[in-house]
Parts: structure tokens; sequence; C-alpha cells
């Protein structure tokens, strides 16, 4: 043991002879920022980039690296999430219900000198879909579906026509970054490790596992960023990554346990920042295998016997934000009149005995380990909640690819937990996949009515699409498919010295951010 | 001993092959990539089309003679993730381990060996009771705890040291420490066993009783006939240092194929796990193969037998 310690002191002199990259050694955090060097700042992710073709990719790990070195058209907005921004597109206009304009930047070129027009936003969208001849879907073609194709219609305009109306039209065009024209015809691979995009950063380094280096455009179109290195570490461990914000080596980190909050800013260095974000928790009820979940009254028992408020403020120390039904209040379709079910015990056992089970009954609850905020913790909440009226769970925590394999083949037991990411921050994507009837996609509920209302609300665009949304969320909490919870929070560590806010899509967009 | 060596090299390769078939058998049992890679409630017609996409779709047997046949011509097949080379993507990570485990095992070697020696000429006294003391605690100790412990003392409140990643010597120095305490352990218990055993025989009495100095007798006379465990016992601490980088190696961000195997069996990444499998278990069996045959230069009589 003393050798240990020798050691260590020995190698000590070597470190600080090493040459001191701004920022990141450990002794020198604060001090070094103030030098004139360029500007870096340091993500901790925890897992790599799988590709830097940004149509060949579904996670947002590398979502958050590409879309500083490619552009969409437009852009979400980070305070209000309904909102979107351009980018590549100066405006769009709604000319019918099934075609979208946009009109486009002008001069605008990819870092191969490649330039961005109508044409190059008509060869993306056909080379998404797999429209191109002899090519097949990209990866990211799933959020397309409605997607017919792109009309040019001169070189600055450009029509995107959808199949019937969509009203996530621009929500899914936000999640198109460009390449440029003809950029993967001779190679379908040639972006895999060699971006080209017009965006505000290029690839300088990328070692698999590891760490990403990106640097500023000066010519950038919307301006040179003022962050002139920017860095993305993969740092599996939770608590590694607690560690290096602490000491101020990362600059942001994202999903901080709220266990473990105050320690981000235990050495003066960051600080936590909370955001909604676009998970939205639930328990999803088996009502077609399980004939007691079948009956209405037992559901909305369920949900009168769960206290969620107490949940999120004592489980979650506040990083939940309960729901009427799955629409927080910063989503498209979100109806100001609904309030979440009361915890009403006494009006739980009401209507159990009223479904003729007056002393509850027995089921099992499916659980993903380590893949939600707090979920075990928060489903031992609901079960004790849920014994108070009878209803004994038996909590069943498996790994998340169970879980996933589970859920895939269908065989999960009375009830199981899980948190819906919506991209678009609109609950259609939900209410299609897991609330409509048909055994293809997430759904353990059949209600033709309810059926009715989601086809009725998502055929339609503009203020009849956000009516006709109100009205599911209406009926669907009077027969609910599941017991409503919270929406999450996320939680980031974002060092002092930066200025930036995290998103509700849990997307990190630096250009913009400045560093103190 | 031409034949000697043949049949140890067929035996290892049989190891080896066997090592696949097990890793191969087990991922497939553990999960389903496909259900990872596609979003919650994605079609059955997209399942399926993914399925085929990745070769998944056929049964287990012909999956495995197939990769076997690629194998054999050095194609390890594609990362589901990466969607690059496996062997490619393992084989650019294998430095950073290498790197590793070396140090790690100089460190444990460094201190092991005299602390071994250290307990054994003080056998039963003050000495040999804080070693072994020592020892048993180092073995106690999970790797992730201490990494963590080292973590927080010397990256976090003393700020001597980087807390993770790959930025030259110092980074090296936390995990070094964490992985070398298993190995440590090991060499310094074995050490010190086997010089209790040589010390007090006939040949080191002569020594000491020929009125050489006693550090003399320790070095030159006793150390060199109790240090053949030690060697045999290095071949073997390989493969934990090779497993032992895994955990390691996810704690402090190291990029080496330790990490880079939690990530694939997260994501059910078969080639890649497949790749690493097959590197790993080729390092270990090749290593452990060298060291018999070492012994068999050494000892005529294992050659025989």
């Amino acid at each position: 043991m003393l050798a240990v310690v020798a050691g260590c002191g020995s190698s000590e002199t070597t470190t600080t002879g090493e040459p001191g990259t701004t920022g990141t050694t450990a002794s020198g955090t604060t001090d070094t920022t103030e030098s004139t060097g360029p500007v870096k700042v340091v993500v901790a992710q925890g897992v790599d980039p799988t590709t830097m073709d940004p149509h060949q990719q579904r996670e947002t790990p590398t979502v958050n690296v590409l879309l500083h070195i490619y552009d969409p058209l437009l852009e979400r907005d980070g305070q209000d999430p309904t909102k979107f921004n351009g980018v590549l597109a100066t405006g769009w206009t709604q000319v019918d219900p099934t075609t979208v304009e946009f009109k486009l930047q002008t001069g605008v070129t990819f870092s191969g000198g490649e330039p961005f027009d109508a044409e190059c936003v008509k060869y993306n969208v056909d080379r998404l879909l797999g429209l191109l001849p002899g090519t097949e879907p990209a990866l990211l073609a799933y959020q397309f579906g409605p997607i017919e194709g792109a009309e040019v219609v001169d070189a600055e305009t450009v029509l995107i026509k959808t199949k019937a109306p969509d009203p996530l039209i621009l929500g899914r065009m936000a999640l198109l970054y460009m390449i440029p024209t003809g950029s993967v015809d001779a190679d379908p691979e040639a972006l895999m490790s060699e971006p080209n995009g017009t965006g505000p950063y290029n690839l300088v380094e990328w070692d698999r596992n590891n760490q990403v280096v990106l640097e500023a455009k000066a010519d950038y179109f919307r301006g040179a960023p003022t962050v002139d290195e920017l860095v993305f570490r993969t740092i599996s461990e939770a608590s590694t990554r607690l560690a290096e914000i602490q000491v101020g080596n990362v600059d942001i980190i994202t999903n901080v346990p709220p266990e473990n909050a105050a320690e981000v800013s235990s050495q003066g260095n960051a600080e936590v920042k909370e955001v909604p974000s676009s998970r939205v928790a639930a328990i999803w009820l088996d009502t077609l295998g399980d004939p007691i979940l079948a009956k209405k009254e037992v559901r909305q028992a369920l949900n009168y016997a769960v206290d969620v408020d107490t949940i999120t403020q004592e489980v979650m120390s506040g990083y939940g934000l309960p729901v009427a039904t799955i629409v927080p209040p910063y989503w498209v379709g979100y109806n100001p009149d609904m309030k979440p079910y009361a915890h009403d015990p006494a009006k739980a056992k009401e209507l159990l005995a009223a479904a003729g089970y007056p002393d509850g009954f027995e089921t099992e609850m499916l659980l993903p380990r380590g893949r939600y905020l707090l979920a075990e913790e928060v489903a031992q909440a609901i079960a004790a909640d849920l014994a108070e009226v009878g209803v004994q769970v038996k909590l069943d925590a498996v790994e998340f690819g169970v879980f996933a394999e589970a859920t895939q083949a269908r065989q999960i037991p009375g009830m199981f937990y899980a948190a819906w990411g919506e991209p678009f921050f609109n609950p259609g994507g939900m209410l299609e996949v897991a609330v409509k009837s048909g055994t293809d996609g997430f759904s353990w509920f059949d209600n033709p009515e309810i059926d009715a209302l989601i086809d009725k609300a998502l055929s339609t665009v503009g203020d009849e699409h956000v009516k006709g949304l109100q009205e599911v969320e209406k009926a669907i909490y009077d027969d609910p498919p599941f017991i409503f919870l919270f929406a999450q929070k996320d939680l980031y560590g974002v060092s002092n010295r930066l200025d930036w806010s995290p998103r509700s899509d849990e997307w990190i967009i630096l250009y913009g951010a400045t560093v103190k | 001993m031409g034949r000697y060596l043949l049949r140890r090299v067929l035996q290892s390769l049989i190891v080896i092959i066997l090592l696949t078939m097990i890793v191969f058998v087990i991922a497939r049992l553990s999960g389903n990539p496909v259900d990872l890679m596609l979003p919650m409630g994605a079609s059955a017609a997209q399942r399926a089309q993914l399925t085929q996409d990745l070769g998944l779709d056929q049964p287990w047997p012909v999956q495995y003679v197939k990769f076997i046949g690629k194998a054999v011509q050095g194609d390890f097949g594609q990362s589901l993730r990466f969607r690059a080379p496996a062997m490619e993507l393992v084989l650019e990570r294998l430095p950073a381990t290498a790197k590793l485990a070396l140090v790690s095992l100089i460190l444990a070697i460094a201190a092991g060996i005299p602390l071994g020696i250290l307990a054994a000429i003080r056998y039963r006294r003050a000495g040999d009771y804080i070693v072994t003391t020592g020892v048993t605690l180092g073995q106690a100790m999970p790797s992730f705890w201490l990494g963590i412990m080292l973590i927080l003392v010397f990256g976090v409140q003393l700020g001597w040291l980087p807390v993770s990643g790959d930025e030259g010597l110092s980074s090296l120095i936390l995990p070094a420490i964490t992985l070398s305490i298993v190995p440590l352990v090991t060499i310094a218990k074995v050490t010190r066993s086997s010089m209790i055993g040589t010390l007090p025989q006939d040949f080191v009495r002569t020594a000491e009783s020929k009125g050489l100095p006693w550090g003399n007798v320790v070095r030159r006379h006793a150390l060199r006939n109790a240090l053949i465990p030690v060697i045999t016992v290095i071949g073997v601490l390989l493969g934990g240092l090779l497993s032992g980088a895994v955990i390691t190696e996810q704690i402090f961000a190291w990029p080496g194929i330790g990490s880079l195997t939690i990530q694939s069996i997260n994501a059910r990444d078969f080639p890649v796990v497949q790749a690493v499998t097959l590197i790993t278990s080729t390092i270990v069996v090749g290593a452990n193969l060298l060291v018999d045959l070492s012994y068999s230069l050494l000892d005529p009589r294992i050659r025989r037998s």
C-alpha cells in the first residue's frame, strides 16, 4: 500500500511539466479560462455518436454533435417548443393542407464548397426516403412516414408535400439536417466518418468512444460562433461525469441524478439547471389481456389511488410535473381546462367495489431498470399507494434490453412503467402508437370512439388540430388507457463560466452560447 | 517437443472456438438489438426489415457458421451501432487497454514483490501483520469503489490528477492504481508464501552461515528461487487485468476495449462483442500457452508427461 502512494507522488511531478491545454488540466480550472487563447467548451455525454451522417442516426447524443456541423431548414425554439425559427429557411407557409412552401437562404455553401439551394433540399428528402434510384430509406426515415416528397419551384423556393394533412410537418423538417447534393451517390457511406455540412463547426477529430473535437467556422453564414472549440467527451459512468463537472473540466453534463444535484455545485464551478422535458411517464395498463384492467371503473380507481403530487414532490424532489393525461402545458394540444385526477383513496375503493373488486386484486408491473428518471423509486411509491386501496402490485424490475424485448413481443404482465419521449411536443405520436387500437404498435387499448377522435385530430392542421387533440384528451381522461403520472424534468450540470440554457428537447445547441 | 507444442496449440484453438460459441449464444439469449434500435412502438414490418438487414432472421447455427466462415477470412462483421467494421473498432481501442494493463502490471510487480518479501522476512512480526492486513483490505475493496474514491480524493478534493479520459501520463495514474490492486495483492501473497517456504531451506542457511550479508542472501539466493511461482501467477493475472479493465475503463472513461465492451453489450452490438471476446480470449489463452511452454523449457519432466 505504501508503494502505491509513492508511485502516485513520483508521477505527479511529471504532470506539472505537461503542456497545459486550456481549461482541461485538473488544477487550472478557473484561472486558465481568463487567458486569451481560443474559447473551448466541453460537453460530456454517456454514449458516443454513432455516425457523422445526419440521416443515418436515431440517438440524441449523435444529434447533439451533428447539429453543430449540419443545419436544418428550421429549428425548434429553445424557450417555447411549439414554435420554430428559420435556419436554412427564411420563412414558410402552409399553402394547402398537404403542402408547405419554404423560402431558402441564398449564398450558403457547404464546408466542401457545394452550394445550398432548393435542389439540395429535394436531394435530402429523396435520399432520406429512399427515392434515389437503387437506394433504401435512411435510418431517420421512420420520423418522416407521412412525407411524400419535395418539389423545386425555383432555386430559393421548395415545396414539401405530405400524403395527407400532417400537423407535425414542421417538427419533422426540423429533424432533417442538410447534406450536399450528390454527396452519397457514389458511396452511400461517404459521410459516415467525414461530415460535410453548412453548420457553424467543422469536424477536427473523432476518436471513437473517447471524444469528438469540432472547430468553429469563421465564415458561418449566421455569424462565427463565439465558442472556438467544441469537444464532446464520452463518459459513460454517471459518477465520473459528476466529478468532472465539479472540478470544472467539463462544461455541460446531462441526466444529473436528482439525489446528486447538490454535489454539482459543491466546488463552486458549476450549477444545476432544470428544464421540463419532452418525456411523459405513465403506467400502461393491459386492457386487452387482463379482464380486470379491461374495466373502465378499475382504471379510473387506479388513477384516483395514486398520489402523483406527493410522488413528484417527495420521491422526485420536485423534478416531475403532474399532468392531467399525457399532455404537459408546453405541448401543442394542451387543454387548460383539464386537471389531474385528485388523490382520493375513498373514491378509488368505491369504484373498485362498483366494478366487483371491493377487496382489490393482485397484479404485476414490469419496469426497466436505470432507464427513466427514478423509475424504481416512483414505482415503489405507486405500489404503496395502490396497496392502500387493496391492489397488490408485484414489481418486476428488469434491464432495459429485456424490457424492450418483452414489450415488443407484447408479453407484458398487467401493467408496465415507461416514459414516452415525444420529439414533436405534440401528443399525436403517442396517441397514434400507444392509444389507438392495434397490436402492431405500443397500445394495449381499444376504444373505437377514441380511435375516431384521434384520426380526426391527426388529419387536420392548425386550430382544428389543436381542438381535436383537446377532445381526445378529455376522452382518455374518462376512459384511461394509463395511470397518468407526470412530465419528467431534465437536470443538467452547467459550468458557471458558460452562458447557456438547456432545452426541453434534450438537444444541446451551443451556437449562440457564450463564455464569461 | 514438436508434438507437445502442436497438441498445446490445438488445445488452445479449441478453447478459443468454444469461447466464441458460448459468447455467441449468451449474447443472443440476453436480448435483441432490433428492439433497442427501433423507437417504442415501431411496427412489425419495420422490425422484420431491420432484423433481416442485420442478418438476425436466420437460425443461430446458420448465423454462427457464417460468422466463423467470414472470421477465418478476417471479416468480423459490421458493428450494428456504428455500422463500421467490428474488428477495426476493437483494434483501434486495444493500445489504450494494453497501455493501462501494462502500467498496472508493472505497478503491481514493483509494489507486490517488495511487500511480499517484507512480510516474509518479518514473518509473524509487525511488518508481516501490516502487509497481510493491507493485502486483505486491498482484496476486499471492489475496484469500482476504489476508483470512485480515488477520483473524489485526488481528482475532486485535492485536484492533483485528472478525473477521467486520456490526456497523457497524468491521466494514467488513477486508473492504473485501481487496476493494479488485484494483481498486486496476488503477487504480494504468492511472493510472501514462496519466500516463507524458501528462507528456511538449507542452501539459504548455508549462504547465511558463510557470513554473506543478509540482504545479499535474501536477494541473490532466496528470492531467485522463490520467484518461479510468482512468474507463473503473473501469466495467469493477465486475464484478470483484461477483465478488470472493463470496470476500471468504465469509471475513468478510459477509451479502451473495456468501455467498448460495456457499450456494446448494452446496445446488444453482437459483432463487436464477438470481436472483443475473440481478441481477449486469444490474448489470455496465448499468454497461458506461453507460460506453459516456458515451463517445459525449464523443466523437461513436463514435456514427457
